[in-house]
């Protein structure tokens, strides 16, 4: 039973990296896109000076690392918002979800195991990221690598929701690219991707409080000046309180999609 | 208790309608009964539920009356087990990754069909042989023909050796050799040989006529008449011994 989920698994998993690296000018042109980003990120810190508000535990902290770490952090949401969607809405017009969805796999399995090879991928952009900024200036010294891991796993596990909500919502409506958009900005900005929290009115703070992603941003941001995941523990008591809390619900949800997709004879339909 | 003896079972006049913005009743009062080991064809024209009815049989649509089993499992209270003992043949040619080629498409399909190792490696070889697509083995996938692609969706259903087959329109696209070796190995190797249960999809009359042991009338979203193609054919609802294909076509799109 469990190999056969594994094996089920690895074949989603080649499946997409094949896919992907099937197209190698867009897959090359993405690391091009980092060290542009990088470079944006240096040159924009040039003229915002070190504030604590860029900093974490009361530290004075660079605006350059403040948008590296905004900037690579975030595309694991951004991954998560379009990665599934994507393989969901390929699948329709394609006629590929029909003919998946006739084996005998759970959709849990499906649907979470279409994320697994953009998130590796995401991981491999983000090391690149850091190793570009790390010629840039960017100063690790003080990193705790194992806050670093922790939140990063914590981060994919509290996003991969999101991507399943997205691809539930593929299910339904079809086309889903305003909603993502406003979605994935709305939830950049309150987030703290591009200024701290604290700069945003109390209200959004409030909103920005209960996104996963303003605690992964803090928690990275934390880790990069030493801090532990005990001065850590609420923002780490939040990401799993809120993945346990919405990967069952966004499962459940995009099973009723499914469940309705099957009843109106929609499954197939783009 | 599993309704063994019948392959596939469906009844309490099984009912499927559209919802939302497009309501439209489909099929309705639809009951049927297929023995192990027997090809049935779905005969109709276009627009009468064939496709619908085949793909509730498959779990992919959902009935909102009726029941299906297949081989004793229904299909609503355990899709999963129910998939596990089907094949589906669906007609659009398109549903494989087209970067990918015809071994990457399979194993990926043979993969979440349970196949793992040597046995799905093996699966592939023999299935592509089965549709005449070895040499096409390593061939990317948008490279192939319509026909091609076709075979492909024959050989996907094939793969993890089902005991119960559905095929929607098995030879749509393909050239006449290519269909009648689909049809041979459909009639010889699945059902005679294999003792596969299979129900077939089609508009085409001959290739009804051909192969089929019995065949179900669809026609305005119901079966309206079920029975071997000698007897439908002599039958006096429908024409006359000597009647054309075409004549015969017309008496039953012109019944029910």
């Amino acid at each position: 039973m469990v190999s056969q989920a594994l094996s089920k698994t690895g074949a989603i998993f080649v499946r997409d990296a094949r896919c992907a690296l099937s197209y190698p000018a867009y897959f090359h042109s993405q690391w091009v896109a980092i060290f542009v980003e990088v470079t944006i990120a240096y040159y924009l810190s040039m003229i915002v000076a070190p504030s604590s508000s860029f900093g974490a535990n009361g530290q004075t902290g660079s605006y350059f690392t403040f948008l590296v770490v905004s900037f690579a952090f975030v595309t694991f949401q951004n991954n998560a918002m379009l990665s599934f969607a994507e393989s969901i809405r390929e699948g329709q017009t394609t006629g590929t979800l029909e003919a998946v969805l006739a084996t005998p796999t759970s959709l849990s399995l499906i649907v979470l195991s279409t994320g697994l090879w953009s998130f590796t991928l995401t991981l491999g952009r983000v090391v690149f990221y850091f190793l570009l900024a790390l010629l840039f200036g960017l100063n690790l010294h003080h990193m705790n690598w194992l806050t670093a891991g922790v939140f990063l796993i914590l981060t994919i596990a509290a996003v991969s929701p999101i991507g399943v909500l997205a691809a539930a919502a593929t299910m339904v409506f079809k086309k889903t690219g305003p909603l993502a958009f406003s979605v994935n900005s709305a939830t950049s900005l309150f987030g703290g991707v591009y200024l701290p929290l604290t700069k945003l009115p109390l209200a959004l703070q409030v909103v920005g409080w209960m996104l996963p992603i303003t605690h992964a941003l803090n928690g990275f941001r934390a880790a990069v000046y030493g801090a532990s995941l005990w001065d850590l523990r609420i923002e780490v008591a939040w990401m799993v309180g809120l993945t346990a809390i919405l990967m069952p619900t966004s499962l459940y949800l995009f099973a009723r999609t499914v469940h309705r997709g099957r009843h109106d004879g929609s499954l197939g339909q783009y | 208790m599993r309704n063994v003896e019948k392959a596939f079972v469906v009844r309490h006049g099984a009912r499927y309608a559209f919802s939302g913005d497009r309501r439209k009743t489909v099929l309705h009062d639809v009951n049927l009964e297929v023995r192990r080991g027997e090809l049935i064809g779905l005969l109709g024209p276009n627009g009468v539920g064939k496709t619908t009815l085949l793909k509730m049989m498959a779990t992919l649509t959902l009935p909102d009356a009726g029941t299906i089993e297949v081989e004793g499992i229904d299909i609503k209270k355990d899709p999963l087990l129910a998939r596990s003992r089907i094949g589906f043949c669906g007609s659009d040619d398109r549903s494989f990754y087209f970067r990918l080629t015809a071994r990457e498409n399979l194993r990926f399909f043979g993969a979440l069909a349970g196949l793992q190792g040597r046995r799905l490696q093996r699966r592939i070889e023999e299935t592509l042989d089965e549709v005449s697509l070895r040499d096409a083995i390593d061939r990317r996938f948008g490279e192939f023909s319509s026909g091609m692609r076709q075979r492909m969706t024959v050989a996907r259903a094939l793969l993890g050796d089902p005991d119960v087959l559905f095929f929607d329109e098995p030879t749509r696209a393909v050239d006449p050799l290519h269909a009648d070796e689909i049809r041979r190995m459909i009639r010889n190797d699945l059902v005679e040989n294999r003792g596969k249960t299979v129900v077939l999809a089609t508009n085409v009359l001959e290739e009804a006529w051909s192969i089929c042991d019995r065949v179900a009338v669809v026609s305005n979203g119901t079966i309206v008449a079920v029975a071997p193609p000698n007897e439908l054919a002599s039958g006096h609802r429908f024409a006359s011994v000597d009647a054309t294909p075409i004549e015969l076509f017309k008496a039953i799109t012109a019944c029910g």
